[in-house]
Formats: C-alpha cells, sequence, structure tokens
C-alpha cells in the first residue's frame, strides 16, 4: 500500500497547481429588460395641475421593498393618463416605454380600478391592429372617495380574444409583466 | 486457477483447460442468464476456451448446445453489458450460468461449476431489460430507467425528465456515462440528463449510496450507462432503430454500425428524433416538441495484455417549454392552478418556440488497461463539454439572446489497480481528479442564475473484498478534497471572489450471504457526501417558473448521508424475487424553506425562500416479483415505497414519489421451432399510483393530485433468418385515455399528462 500521507500532499499538490490556471473576471450584465419605475401622470383635460403615481424599485426584486407614492386626485375630473416605465441604474435613468410601444401588438395594460365607482378608464391609444394598448389613457374621476388601482402590464396575449377586458385578460394567456397597485384618494 | 478478465472486451485468457482425450461423449449444454434479473440472455457468444472454432451463440431462450469429445469443456461465454463469464462444463449435464451485468464494481466473475458467484455482493443493483429498453429508448433516459422498481421520474412537462433513485434526483445521484461521470448542470430541476439512450445496450441502476467508489453525489445511487463493447471478431455488424409514436407524432431513426479490421474495433452511431406538441386526453400542449440529433464514435485495439480505446459522443437537443407553464408572477400561477384546462390553446406544430433550451454535450473518452501478472492498472480521461442555452419570452427582439448560456467544461482524470481476481482477497485502489469551469456567455442581459466557477477535485480510494464459500465481504475507504473558487457580481455590480474547500471522507462496508443457490441476502452499510451545488450556493433573486424570490447562503455546508441496504432475492425455476429495503440519513440536507413573507416587486409580490440545512431521513422499499407458471403465461409484480421526514421541522420533504405498483400479465405465444417467427408475446399492464398525502400542504402552491390507474399495453415479435433478425413491437399507453396528473411533474399545476399513444417500434439486426 502506498503511504496515506505521500498520497494527501500528491492531491493537494494537484490541486494547487490546477486550480492556479488562468482565470478571468466575469463580465457584468446589463439588464436591459429590466423596468424599475412606473410613472403614471395624471393630467386635467381642462389644464391645471398633473398628478403623478409612482412606483419605484431601483434595487430590483427581492431587494429593498419599493417606493409606492399616490397622491390624491381631484373628484369628478378627466385626466389623460399617461404611463411612462424606465429603468434606474446607477443613478442613469433608461427609457423603457418604447420597447413596449414598440411591439404594442404583444402588450395591453389593464386597469382595475376598485371600486368600480371611484373613477372610470377607457383607453386611448391603439396597436397596429387597432386594439387597445394602455400608455395613453382618459380617466374620469367619480364623487370624493378612497380605493385602489391596479395597473397590469401583459406580455405575448392573444389580443384577439372576444370582450378582452380588466376583468377576464388572464384568460388570454400570456404573462405578466407588470402588476402594482396604487392607493387611490379622491377629493 | 487464476483467470485475468479484461472488463473492455472478448479476449482469449492464457488459461488451459484440462482436457483429457476421450471418446466422445456427447454434448455440452447451457442456459445463459442475467444474473440479477435471471432473464435469458439471447444473442450472447459461447466460445470454447482453446477452441476457437467452436463458437456459438445462445438462443432466444438463452440455451446453447455444443457436440464435442471432452468429459470436461472449459467454455467463455460473453455479451455486450456484461461481464465474460468462463465455466468448467461436463459434459451430459444442462447447467444454468449467470452472467453478470458489467458495472465498475470491484467484483470480478470468475466462475466455476463449483461455484457460482454473483459478484459484487453487498450492492443492489437493477438493469433495464433488453426488452423494456428497446420499447422505451425513444422517450428518453429517465423514462427508460423508469422501468425499474425503485426508479421513477420526475417531470417538467412532457420534455423534460430527470431519473429519481429511491426518493432522490439531480446533485443526489450520479450517472456515469460510459464510466465518465456525467458533468452537465444537474442542480436544474428543468435540466435532463444529456444521454441519448440508442447510444446503451445495458442501463443499470445501483440502489446504493456508492461514493466510495464514484465519489461525490452518489447519495441515492448511481446510473450506469454502457455502450455495447467493441466486436473482436472480423464483420460488420449493423442495427437499425425505427420508431413512431401517434401522440406528438413523433419519429425516431437510429442506427449503429460496428466492425472489426486489423486488430481494431469500432462502432458508428447516429439517432434522429422529432416530435411535435403532445396530447392529453383533452387538449394540445403548446410548444411540446423535440428536435434530437445524437451521434457516437469509438475505435479500440484490445490485446491480451493491454489495450486502449476512444470514444467520443455528441448530444444535441432543442426542446420546448409548455407555454402553459411560464408565468409572470404568483397571480399568474394561481390563475393556472384555478383554470381546468391550460387558457394557451394550441393545435398540432412541430415548431419549437421560446421558452425553449438548445443543449449540446460532448463527450472525449480515452481509456486503457495493463495487466501483469499480479494486478491490472485501468485508466481513463475523459473531456466533457456541456453547452446550455435556454432562450425565454422576451422584449425588444431579444427572443434569439439566451436569457441563460452557460459552458461547462470538464476534465476527469481516473485511475485503478485492481489486484487478486479470482483470488479469496482481492483488493483495488484508484484516484479520480477533477477539472471544471462554469462560464456564462457574456451579453444574456440578465443576471446569471449560477455564477462563474472553477473546481478542482481529487479523491483516492481503496476496497477490498473477501469471498469465502457461502458469502461475501466487502469495504471501502475514500478521501476527496475539492476545491471551488467562484467569481461573480454582487446586487450592487461588486465583483466578489470566493474561495470554499470541501474535504470528505466516505466508507463502505456490505456483505452478501448466498443462503442457497436459490437464496442469497445482501446488506451493505455506505457513506456518502455531495457539496452545495451552485444555485444552492448563489441563487439571488427571482425564478421566474417557480413564482418564488429563492435565495442561496454560501455559507451551506457539504451534506452527508449514510445509507444502509438490503436486500434478498429468491430464484427458483419459474420465480424470481428481489426485495430491498433501505434506510437513510442525510445530515445538511440542502431544501428550499419558505420564509413566510412576501416581497413586493413592480411584477407582484412573491413568496421568498431561502436554502437552508436540515437533517433527513429518508426509508423505503422496492419490490420486483416475476412469476412464470407456464412458459405461455408470465406475470410481474413491481411496487416502491419512500417515506421521508425533515428530523429538524418535523415536516414532510417536497418532491417525494408516492407509492406506486405495477402488475403486468403476459402471454408467450408458442410458435413451431422450425418457424422463423420467434418470440410473440402481447402484455398487458397495469400501474397505479396513490396521491402523495405525506406533504406540508402549506409549503406548496397546489394540494398534491389524487391518485391514478393506468393501463398499457405492449406486444412484440421476432423474425430471424440467419444472421439477420426483425424484431416488431407495438404498444400502446396510457390505452383508456385517462386524464390525470402526476405528483413528480413540476407542470402538473399548469396541464394533464399525455393522453393515449401509440407506439410502433422496428429493430433490424444484421
Amino acid at each position: 500500500m502506498f503511504n496515506l500521507r505521500t498520497g494527501f500532499y500528491a492531491l493537494l499538490l494537484t490541486i494547487v497547481v490546477l486550480s492556479g490556471c488562468n482565470r478571468k473576471d466575469p463580465e457584468p450584465e446589463n439588464e436591459k429588460e429590466e423596468i424599475n419605475r412606473m410613472e403614471v401622470v395624471f393630467t386635467p383635460v381642462t389644464g391645471g395641475n398633473s398628478v403623478t403615481f409612482l412606483f419605484s424599485d431601483p434595487d430590483g426584486e427581492g431587494g429593498n421593498p419599493p417606493t409606492i407614492t399616490a397622491p390624491p386626485l381631484r373628484a369628478r375630473t378627466t385626466y389623460n393618463v399617461t404611463i411612462t416605465l424606465s429603468k434606474d441604474k446607477d443613478g442613469k435613468r433608461e427609457d423603457k416605454t418604447a420597447e413596449i410601444r414598440a411591439e404594442a401588438d404583444e402588450h395591453q395594460f389593464f386597469f382595475i380600478i376598485n371600486p368600480a365607482t371611484l373613477m372610470t378608464h377607457r383607453y386611448d391609444d391603439v396597436d397596429k391592429n387597432n386594439r387597445p394598448l394602455g400608455l395613453r389613457n382618459i380617466v374620469e374621476t367619480q364623487a370624493a372617495g378612497s380605493g385602489t388601482m391596479r395597473i397590469v402590464l401583459r406580455h405575448d396575449l392573444n389580443k384577439a380574444f372576444p370582450n378582452l377586458n380588466n376583468t377576464n385578460f388572464q384568460q388570454a394567456g400570456g404573462e405578466t409583466d407588470i402588476d402594482v397597485t396604487f392607493p387611490v384618494t379622491v377629493q | 486457477m487464476r483467470v485475468l478478465f479484461t472488463l473492455l472486451l472478448v479476449q482469449i485468457p492464457a488459461v488451459c483447460a484440462q482436457a483429457q482425450e476421450q471418446p466422445c461423449k456427447g454434448r455440452i449444454a447451457g442456459k445463459v442468464v442475467n444474473s440479477y434479473t435471471r432473464q435469458p440472455i439471447a444473442g450472447a457468444s459461447v466460445q470454447q476456451m482453446n477452441d476457437s472454432s467452436k463458437a456459438l451463440v445462445t438462443n432466444a431462450d438463452g440455451t446453447f448446445a455444443l457436440n464435442q469429445c471432452e468429459r470436461l469443456a472449459q467454455i467463455i461465454i460473453s455479451k455486450a453489458g456484461f461481464k465474460d463469464a468462463v465455466y468448467t462444463l461436463p459434459a451430459g449435464e444442462e447447467k444454468v450460468l449467470p452472467l453478470i451485468p458489467e458495472t465498475l464494481e470491484l467484483a470480478t466473475v470468475t466462475v466455476t461449476d463449483e461455484r457460482i458467484s454473483t459478484g459484487n455482493a453487498a450492492t443492489t443493483l437493477a438493469t433495464v431489460s433488453d426488452e423494456a429498453l428497446t420499447r422505451k429508448q425513444g422517450k428518453g433516459l429517465a423514462e427508460v430507467l423508469g422501468d425499474i422498481s425503485g426508479v421513477q421520474v420526475l417531470r417538467n412537462g412532457a420534455t423534460i425528465a430527470k431519473p429519481i433513485i429511491q426518493g432522490l434526483h439531480g446533485n443526489r445521484i450520479l450517472i456515469l456515462n460510459n464510466g465518465i461521470r456525467q458533468e452537465g448542470q444537474q442542480w436544474g430541476l428543468d435540466h435532463a440528463p444529456e444521454i441519448d439512450p440508442f447510444m446503451a445496450s445495458q442501463l443499470t441502476v445501483v440502489k446504493g449510496a456508492a461514493a466510495v467508489q464514484y465519489g461525490a453525489e452518489a447519495i441515492g445511487g448511481v446510473v450506469l450507462v454502457n455502450p455495447p463493447k467493441l466486436p473482436t471478431q472480423a464483420g460488420i455488424r449493423t442495427m437499425l432503430h425505427l420508431q413512431g409514436a401517434s401522440n406528438g407524432r413523433q419519429g425516431i431513426a437510429s442506427g449503429q454500425v460496428s466492425g472489426y479490421h486489423s486488430g481494431i474495433g469500432w462502432r458508428a452511431q447516429l439517432t434522429r428524433k422529432r416530435s411535435g406538441n403532445v396530447h392529453t386526453p383533452n387538449y394540445f400542449l403548446a410548444n411540446t416538441g423535440v428536435s434530437e440529433t445524437n451521434f457516437s464514435l469509438a475505435a479500440g485495439y484490445q490485446k491480451e495484455r493491454y489495450g486502449a480505446e476512444v470514444f467520443f459522443s455528441r448530444f444535441n437537443t432543442d426542446l420546448g417549454i409548455f407555454r402553459g407553464a411560464h408565468i409572470g408572477n404568483l397571480t399568474d400561477l394561481q390563475f393556472a392552478i384555478s383554470s381546468p384546462r391550460p387558457v394557451v390553446s394550441s393545435d398540432f406544430s412541430y415548431q419549437i418556440d421560446n421558452p425553449r433550451q438548445a443543449v449540446t454535450h460532448s463527450l472525449l473518452k480515452i481509456n486503457g488497461y495493463w495487466k501483469k501478472s499480479q494486478g491490472e492498472w485501468q485508466w481513463q480521461y475523459g473531456f466533457q463539454h456541456n453547452k446550455r442555452q435556454e432562450f425565454d419570452i422576451r422584449r425588444g427582439g431579444r427572443d434569439n439572446i439566451p436569457a441563460l448560456d452557460l459552458n461547462l467544461f470538464t476534465h476527469t482524470l481516473d485511475a485503478v489497480y485492481e489486484a487478486g481476481k479470482g483470488s479469496a482477497w482481492q483488493w483495488k485502489a484508484g484516484f479520480n481528479g477533477i477539472v471544471q469551469s462554469n462560464l456564462n456567455t457574456p451579453g444574456t442581459g440578465i443576471r446569471p442564475l449560477v455564477p462563474n466557477y472553477w473546481v478542482t477535485a481529487a479523491g483516492t480510494f481503496a476496497i477490498w473484498k473477501y469471498s469465502a464459500t457461502r458469502w461475501d465481504a466487502e469495504a471501502g475507504i475514500r478521501y476527496d478534497l475539492r476545491h471551488m473558487e467562484v467569481r461573480r457580481f454582487d446586487r450592487n455590480n461588486v465583483l466578489q471572489r470566493t474561495e470554499r474547500l470541501f474535504n470528505n471522507i466516505s466508507a463502505t462496508v456490505g456483505a452478501a450471504y448466498y443462503v442457497s443457490e436459490k437464496t442469497t441476502l445482501r446488506s451493505q452499510l455506505a457513506s456518502a457526501w455531495r457539496p452545495p451545488a451552485p444555485n444552492e450556493l448563489y441563487s439571488e433573486g427571482l425564478h421566474h417558473g417557480a413564482a418564488a424570490l429563492e435565495f442561496g447562503s454560501d455559507s451551506l455546508k457539504s451534506e452527508q448521508s449514510w445509507k444502509w441496504t438490503n436486500g434478498i432475492s429468491l430464484k427458483t425455476d419459474n420465480i424470481s424475487l428481489e426485495i430491498s429495503g433501505f434506510a437513510q440519513y442525510i445530515g445538511n440536507y440542502i431544501y428550499l424553506a419558505p420564509q413566510g413573507e412576501t416581497r413586493l416587486t413592480i411584477r407582484g409580490a412573491f413568496p421568498v425562500f431561502h436554502f437552508e440545512q436540515t437533517n433527513a431521513r429518508l426509508a423505503g422499499a422496492d419490490l420486483t416479483l416475476h412469476w412464470q407458471p407456464w412458459a405461455q403465461w408470465e406475470t410481474w409484480l413491481k411496487g416502491s415505497m419512500v417515506r421521508a421526514r425533515d428530523l429538524t421541522n418535523g415536516a414532510f420533504l417536497p418532491w417525494i414519489p408516492p407509492d406506486q405498483a405495477s402488475v403486468s400479465l403476459r402471454r408467450n405465444l408458442l410458435l413451431p421451432s422450425e418457424s422463423r417467427w420467434k418470440g410473440a408475446y402481447a402484455s398487458l399492464s397495469c400501474i397505479v399510483a396513490a396521491q402523495q398525502w405525506r406533504v406540508d400542504v402549506e409549503r406548496d402552491f397546489a394540494p398534491p393530485p389524487r391518485g391514478y390507474t393506468l393501463l398499457n399495453f405492449d406486444s412484440g415479435i421476432r423474425y430471424e433468418h440467419g444472421r439477420q433478425a426483425l424484431h416488431i413491437g407495438f404498444s400502446v399507453h396510457n390505452l383508456t385515455n385517462v386524464a390525470y396528473r402526476d405528483y413528480m411533474n413540476r407542470f402538473r399545476y399548469f396541464a394533464d399528462e399525455q393522453g393515449r399513444n401509440f407506439q410502433l417500434y422496428l429493430k433490424y439486426t444484421l
């Protein structure tokens, strides 16, 4: 039998020699698809100060909790509502809205308002097939009250699904890219 | 008398039969059977030692007869996938001659008419029968192995399957592809082993912890995939498989040519497989096509005392992942679970869209042996390149950029010295070395799921075996040292370099007791270990398919396991019974622990899981009973059960197969012996799987599916004409087209299992 200690040193030597091989550092990945900021800007049709709902989670999924702000809206007011998506990284902001607009036929936003009497929503933009997208919208607030507005962005869904709306969109397939709920106060 | 053998090929041992000149007494006859399954072995070559002119091949029922003049004849029997065996047979008697499936274990096969050794005593082995191999080869490696009791299948929809041995899978079992540790990205539950079953002539499962011989990760068991031996006799041999299946409209063609020329045996093999969307009883599963192209080449030069072989294989698959299982967040998952059928509807198509996986695995092996009078040196070098690209549904025209692009390069070197073959005391000692690098190809635009890492590991072992008349005993010890260096970017894009050193001692002790010629008892206690896998150490973030935030921990320690395996086998003329039971303790068992919190992301809230360690206990039993009351009728009963507990938390372990049993009844048609049609049979089998109620419901997204009963039909016949043979088989899977879901399918949340499937298979040999 061979000497155990010699064997051990031989193993150790092999490992030390081989682990000294030329090893390159990896390159960091630029997560181009990541969206970590959503701004929903409510501009009254009749003019006046706009209101911005904000979801921001600069450290991404699973890190620190996101920031969600939703200042109050005025009652019985019609707003132009635009959504802006972007990615914040290392102090820089990259726009992601254009990517959604470019693939409008594969995407759609859905707006789930609870209670439904809080305000009404309708789409103000379409894709190349004349189907709604939801980057531009018109919202009319009703009487004062409070509730929530859930904004869902679906990707790769069947936009030809009959009577596609904010209650049946899951049945149209696809997957969720964004699902954010804002607390809403109408006063 | 000492007889030397090679593990690789047929050769003529330097042995002289003690033949005496006597008047002709008649015939030497025997029946060759598989020593584990007791199934007859057809097509084994039977050669008289000293007289190669008297060579013949066993019949379909394993029998052979030689006319000769001596009182005793020494014969050598060889068959691809089995160890060569030498028997000294007296004339006039017909003996049952077992052949031992070829494995890398210490056991050798020195057999005389006096003492029939059963090979590696302690280990409980199971081999896939030739028939099941032919029938199931087209379904992938895991599905073929699923034919063995105690082996189940972990599926990811219709296209991805991994074998489970006695409750454990993935990094807890080891696959030896032609003697080389298969090094792919085994940590992924949705990463199937990259092996073409058509390359194999034999598939064996070692149901014990076999870490002493094979090294880390052999906690649950070992799968041995062995190609046929290279020919050592002149002539070209051809084998051609053609298979078609109705479900998925699958077509497979696989061919193999082998030959022998001026001392060199060679073989070339090619498989092409294509299938489209599979159908459950009620709907098609969108994007479940597979396209696979595999080939292998081998050549070897063999002499009695030395020899070498070169082997190269390449596995190439492109497979679709069921579209309906691709979800964006927890709400999507819950909606999918609540839908009785997937919302993504589909028709039949061969098209493979995103999400999909494109995997290429190349293996180069060079091995050799050198025999000296005291013992034998065996060495092998293996190089593997595993390239895995996973394509996801992405925005901005990035569908053709892989979301995961990994290259795993592995070099292995094994050297073994084996001495004392054929004597009461045998031992072997060896060295295994491994150098591995895992590199992410930059440019995916997604944080890598596992980091770049480099592993350098070495192990050394020794095993001793003592054989007595009625029993064999075996003991072994091993030392492993493993170094791992990781370079990755943390959440803040700061480069982190970490180094880990693992070392471990494994040991095994076991024995077999031959109660009688018919009954054998086996017992083995073996330890095993595995280092934490890269995803367990470094996961950090959203696991999309699982709708969970998963976090690794780089302070995880190695898992350490003790497994006690016991087996009893009983073989009479018409009954064979194999029962094995096991109890296993795994210290530092790594699992995904739910943290009971959810975290809000832009995609909604996700539950949080951490990789943590606990102590686990597994116990279970497998049974195989074969009974052939008459030549025409045969019946099999198989069953397996596993119980698993998380001891620290008093909870059940997830993904443990439910109790399962199967019964099959087979009718053999007796055809006139002069007919060229042979071996006709029809069989009906019934598989019953219970519901897995041993789960913690709050740890899963949905309750386990109900149990189910499946009926399968199978039939076959063989046409023989000279050296040519044509096997024709027809089978129906899920005869009653029952809609069911399997607990061990990770896509059980989304869709039913496959519906009825008609299969036709042809195998032509020349």
